[in-house]
């Protein structure tokens, strides 16, 4: 295998801070400068890496999401479960009037 | 009689036969955790009251004659990403610290219907990320045979305790090889089956279009009877497949006459370590002595498996683990400004880094710009290598390889460098981007005493002619436990 080396001495991938944050935003993360620095680094080198897809010649060839040919199961539309809200309430950390808690959000 | 020593088919026949009580068995194997616990930590959660209250009940149905299937009354295990109703499940993850599922997984129910008596929660690698179990939560598991190394992983726990005798069988889950790699880390069995052919249902997902759980056992036998039971068609599971083969001991035969083994040549070259492939290469000559046909191969591609696979399940676990928020379940940070900010504060607090990395490369290939670049690519890459396995199986039964390019690190020699470790996967990850059952049995110690895996591929649907294989490879060797090694002085 000819790619077993994983320390590249050139990055072709450098990640920006812009990009970071919009990641973090997608990703629903919060990131201390350190941890961002450090995900700067770890994703470029992934993306340098990863970026070995592109020998390979996938003209024509279709995205693949499912080995078969599986499609939307569909079922009648009846409820078949019981009323277990108060099992799945169980575990929330914050809980009001048989409801989720969550923190206000909208004035 | 030491009973630790018994399979889970040979204990299963002697509560069957009345011999000993489901309950002595599950005393058994919580003494053996006892002991073994404090130098292995395999368990994240155990469940001594529950197990022994499980037992006295399967006891009796076996009594009245209600269970009769060849694993009633045996204690296992379970990895903890699979839900157990009542029964702490946190993915080694400090999101779900003290999570308790209100339903239990479909695999882990087909298992208690036959009669199973469930001891406790195996550790992991927090969300199944990662081969080592070293980025669990809770802490690291140790291997068995020499505790200065890894299990590997992610279902470290549960081929641990298997390898331990702390159980005598266990459930995991298999994305990338977390069930095959582990199960040769430790010396024991371990089969992905077929996607879809067990039900994902209250599996806690990470790559949906991968994951599939999966048996551990002592050996080839156990493994066949157990995914006897966990094999079957869920609604439940919108990818659940309706098979009929699924009498899989029925292929537990030693004629291997005409059976086509191929070993793709890529599975032999640079990277794989002297010994491991000495061993393999040596497993392959004894396939050959009983009849089988043996030859080399190019399958080709092999290389672009690994990354392509951290594209599609970094992009799917980006997706599945949005639920974890601080609302519904698990872990809600003790302040923050908003609604938002209480969404990042909790995940950020509460998952780990290699976890943070994968759901932030997913987002990132997943965003408007690179989704063709970076996802869709992946995504024909992946019908690329369904292809060439496709060409394999028009030649061959099966496939046969190492299971991992080496055999287990030392503990915290792994995570500093993820792009190795990743690699370390590079002969598993293929079997789950095109979907096939996959085998691990050992085949080996190396120098140092450390087991190696021998790792056998099928096509879709063909585990039969895996177990087959496997068994007709098993009946060779003495099954060896890491205490004999002990023993022997190695």
């Amino acid at each position: 295998m000819k790619h077993q080396g994983t320390e590249t001495l050139e990055r072709k991938n450098v990640i920006s801070d812009e990009t970071i944050e919009y990641v973090g935003i997608l990703a629903k993360l919060e990131l201390s400068e350190a941890e961002k620095e450090q995900a700067k680094q770890d994703m470029g080198r992934m993306l340098d890496y990863i970026d070995m897809l592109n020998e390979l010649d996938t003209e024509g060839v279709a995205p693949m999401s499912h080995i078969f040919p599986v499609h939307n199961v569909f079922r009648e539309d009846v409820v078949e479960n019981g009323d277990e809200s108060r099992a799945m309430l169980n575990n929330a950390p914050e809980r009001k009037d048989g409801c989720f808690k969550v923190p206000k959000t909208v004035e | 009689m030491d009973l630790t020593k018994m399979t889970a088919l040979e204990l299963g026949k002697m509560i069957r036969a009345g011999e000993i009580s489901a309950v002595e068995a599950a005393r058994t194997a919580l003494e053996q955790i006892k002991k073994k616990e404090p130098d292995l930590h395999s368990f994240v959660t155990i469940d001594e009251e529950g197990a022994l209250r499980q037992a006295k009940a399967v006891q009796k149905q076996i009594e009245a004659g209600v269970l009769t299937g060849p694993l009633a009354g045996v204690p296992m295990a379970v990895k903890d990403n699979l839900c157990t109703e009542g029964l702490r499940t946190t993915c080694s993850s400090k999101i779900l610290e003290g999570f308790v599922p209100p339903y239990t997984a479909q695999a882990v129910c087909n298992l208690q219907q036959a009669g199973a008596v469930i001891l406790g929660k195996t550790n992991m690698d927090e969300f199944a990320m990662g081969s080592t179990t070293e980025t669990s939560y809770v802490g690291a598991t140790k291997n068995p045979w020499n505790t200065a190394h890894v299990p590997g992983g992610s279902s470290g726990g549960s081929c641990a305790a298997v390898a331990a005798e702390e159980c005598f069988y266990a459930l995991g889950s298999d994305t990338g090889g977390s069930i095959r790699q582990p199960s040769g880390f430790c010396g024991v069995t371990g089969i992905k089956p077929t996607y879809g052919t067990v039900s994902r249902y209250g599996l806690i997902a990470y790559g949906s279009s991968l994951d599939q759980v999966g048996p551990i056992g002592k050996d080839v036998s156990d493994c066949a009877a157990i995914l006897e039971v966990i094999a079957s068609y869920d609604k439940k599971d919108s990818t659940s497949v309706k098979r009929r083969d699924t009498d899989f001991t029925a292929a537990l035969t030693e004629d291997l006459r005409g059976l086509r083994i191929g070993l793709p040549r890529e599975y032999f070259g640079e990277g794989l370590d002297r010994e491991v492939k000495e061993a393999v290469l040596a497993a392959a000559r004894v396939l050959k002595e009983q009849g089988a046909v043996v030859e080399s191969f190019d399958l080709g591609l092999v290389e672009y498996a690994v990354p392509a696979y951290y594209v599609i399940a970094s992009a799917e676990a980006s997706s599945n683990l949005a639920r974890f928020d601080g609302v519904k379940y698990g872990h809600r940070a003790a302040e923050f400004e908003g609604l938002h900010h209480m969404y990042k504060k909790s995940r950020s607090e509460g998952f780990g880094a290699e976890v943070k990395r994968r759901i932030m490369l997913g987002s990132f290939v997943l965003s408007s710009g690179y989704y063709d670049a970076y996802y869709l690519k992946a995504l024909r890459t992946k019908a690329l290598i369904k292809q060439a396995f496709d060409r394999a199986f028009e030649t061959y039964d099966i496939l046969l390889g190492p299971t991992a390019p080496a055999t287990a690190p030392k503990l915290g020699e792994s995570l500093k460098d993820p792009i190795k470790m990743y690699l370390g996967d590079i002969y598993t990850i293929s079997a789950n981007l095109a979907g096939l059952p996959g085998i691990s049995l050992p085949c080996g110690t190396d120098s140092r005493g450390l087991p190696i895996g021998l790792q056998l591929i099928g096509n879709c649907f063909e585990e039969k002619k895996l177990f087959r294989a496997a068994y007709g490879f098993e009946k060779t060797r003495p099954r060896r436990t890491p205490d004999q090694a002990e023993r022997s002085g190695k």
